[in-house]
């Protein structure tokens, strides 16, 4: 069952960006342009430090672009606000408030606030599907990384986002709870289709998620091809294991490798 | 569900009660809890271990003449003057300089606490700012009495505005240190979420430096003793600060060591309840095992 939930397409029309200035410029993103049409998955992959962060960065609007836009259905992004939600690496609950007061957070700002039945409600539902119920009072220093990651996920879905945007959510967390959260991620998302652009540097992890993967040159950042996923419906970990799989994994992994320029003066 | 865990450890036995998640069993297992009473009692000894060490070798040094020339009271005498003094005046004296630190001390960390948080916030405030407060904050509030008295004169305010001079400047420097200390994520987050920059002042910033603004009222009620008798300078009739200083006048070294003590014993007596009171306010911050 799909619950009828905020949606929106997400659009990057030439995004380039530089840090520093003159001789010692240094360029980041360069030309990126793809879309990420309304509820689909779509996961980017590249090499570590390749500016995948950067590139949520300006989609997150926390980072201004030098030349091109981003678009969200059709409006420029001006800066960070509640219809580009982010997950972040580092466990950014807050730590004075319980499990539930966090997922509530953004339903008491003006931007989206909403009554105390339906914050209660939405909330109820988030703790629910996020298996956080028995948790909803427990404050976070109590809490394991994957329950923080949990609660991280619950906040970001109950402010209704046009777009989620997630940078490496489940980096920090062991190869285990990483699975666990992989598949509690799909859950939600066969429940309510949502617009992802979910950034990380694992492929495996990409591939298993998205709908797309959308693969990046080593610095500066470049779309080098966008790698339709074939699977559709419900996906279990034995999927990573399948020839398919492997093989997809495999091709990507070597653009990854290939797509490594000189490792200097890749200013042009 | 794998990583439906407890983190362990993480909880320190002593830092107030912990946050008890629903369903998870309110009350700690009797043994722990028996162990939580042990760990406090054995701080507790330790704590006064230190203090019956320096009365031990008070006492001998006293008995011994080894300074003072035999101007040295014994532990036992300044007790006494404290006892019969107690039931004589001098109870009125500490009730006068602990209403008169109270006080001053908190209108002093009312103004600094705002202040804190301009110069926390705002990078242009701090750079111009900042070096003025550290350049009143070295100042020793002794220091000001002359000044004080000109221009404020002989009464309560005068005395008032030593105690509140030097519990602002040491406000200021700590809730601007823990407001400028906020991780970047957390506002990150907020924003994200759809916090205007008033609402990531009131719903992160202002919550996060809760503890930061009650370590900052443990240090100025310290630093508010530690002036008293500054303070009291200012032609003060009653006080302990007052106590000490006419004591002194006519060399009644018992009585200036009663003064002394007393002034050390209601520090510490604040000091305590604001640890229990911060304990009880901050149960979310995750001490570690400091």
């Amino acid at each position: 069952m799909t619950t009828a939930v905020n949606t929106g397409g997400l659009t990057l029309d030439g995004v380039g960006k530089r840090f520093g200035r003159g001789t010692a410029a240094v360029t980041v993103l360069d030309d990126v342009a793809f879309d990420v049409p309304e509820g689909e998955f779509v996961a980017v992959v590249g090499p570590s430090g390749s500016g995948k962060t950067t590139l949520l960065n300006t989609v997150a609007g926390f980072v201004d672009p030098d030349v091109g836009q981003i678009l969200v259905n059709g409006t420029p992004v001006t800066g960070p606000g509640p219809s580009r939600c982010v997950v972040f690496q580092e466990y950014a609950i807050f730590p004075w408030l319980t499990v539930r007061r966090n997922i509530e957070f953004g339903m008491r700002l003006r931007a989206r606030r909403r009554p105390a039945a339906e914050r209660r409600r939405i909330a109820d539902r988030y703790l629910d599907l996020m298996g956080l119920t028995a948790f909803a009072d427990a404050l976070p220093k109590t809490l394991s990384g994957g329950m923080r990651q949990r609660v991280a996920l619950a906040r970001a879905y109950a402010v209704d986002p046009e777009i989620l945007l997630m940078d490496e959510p489940f980096a920090a967390l062991d190869a285990q709870t990483r699975e666990t959260m992989q598949e509690a991620l799909l859950e939600i998302n066969q429940k309510e289709r949502r617009t992802v652009l979910f950034v990380t540097h694992q492929v495996e992890e990409a591939i298993f998620l998205a709908d797309r993967v959308v693969v990046m040159s080593a610095r500066p950042a470049r779309v080098q091809e966008i790698v339709p996923v074939p699977w559709r419906g419900p996906r279990h970990h034995e999927l990573k294991t399948t020839p398919e799989f492997i093989e997809l994994r495999r091709r990507i992994e070597a653009m990854l490798r290939g797509g490594h320029p000189t490792p200097e003066g890749q200013t042009a | 569900m794998p990583d439906v865990v407890f983190a362990s450890g993480r909880q320190r036995p002593d830092t107030g009660p912990p946050a008890a998640p629903a369903g998870a069993g309110a009350a700690p297992p009797p043994r722990r809890a028996a162990r939580r009473v042990l760990h406090r009692l054995r701080g507790a000894l330790l704590g006064l271990s230190g203090f019956c060490g320096l009365i031990l070798v008070w006492q001998l040094t006293a008995m011994a003449e080894i300074v003072g020339n035999g101007l040295l009271p014994t532990p036992f005498e300044v007790f006494e003057v404290i006892w019969t003094g107690l039931g004589n005046g001098l109870a009125t004296d500490v009730l006068i300089s602990s209403r008169r630190v109270v006080l001053w001390v908190s209108v002093g960390i009312a103004a600094a606490v705002p202040v804190g948080f301009l110069l926390g916030w705002f990078p242009t405030v701090r750079a111009a700012l900042n070096p003025l407060v550290n350049f009143f904050r070295a100042l020793p509030p002794i220091a000001l009495v002359p000044l004080v008295i000109v221009y404020f004169g002989i009464g309560e305010l005068a005395r008032g505005i030593i105690l509140m001079y030097a519990a602002f400047f040491a406000t200021v420097v700590i809730v601007f240190e823990g407001v400028a200390g906020i991780e970047d994520k957390y506002v990150r987050a907020a924003q994200t979420l759809g916090a205007t920059r008033l609402e990531v002042l009131a719903r992160v910033v202002l919550p996060f430096s809760v503890p930061h603004i009650l370590t900052a009222a443990r240090v100025s009620l310290g630093i508010g003793w530690a002036s008293l008798v500054a303070a009291e300078l200012v032609a003060a009739q009653d006080g302990l600060g007052a106590v000490i200083q006419n004591a002194g006048n006519f060399l009644d070294i018992p009585r200036v060591y009663a003064g002394i003590i007393l002034i050390g014993f209601c520090a510490l007596v604040m000091d305590a309840v604001l640890r229990l009171l911060s304990a009880r306010l901050v149960t979310w911050q995750d001490r570690g095992n400091r």
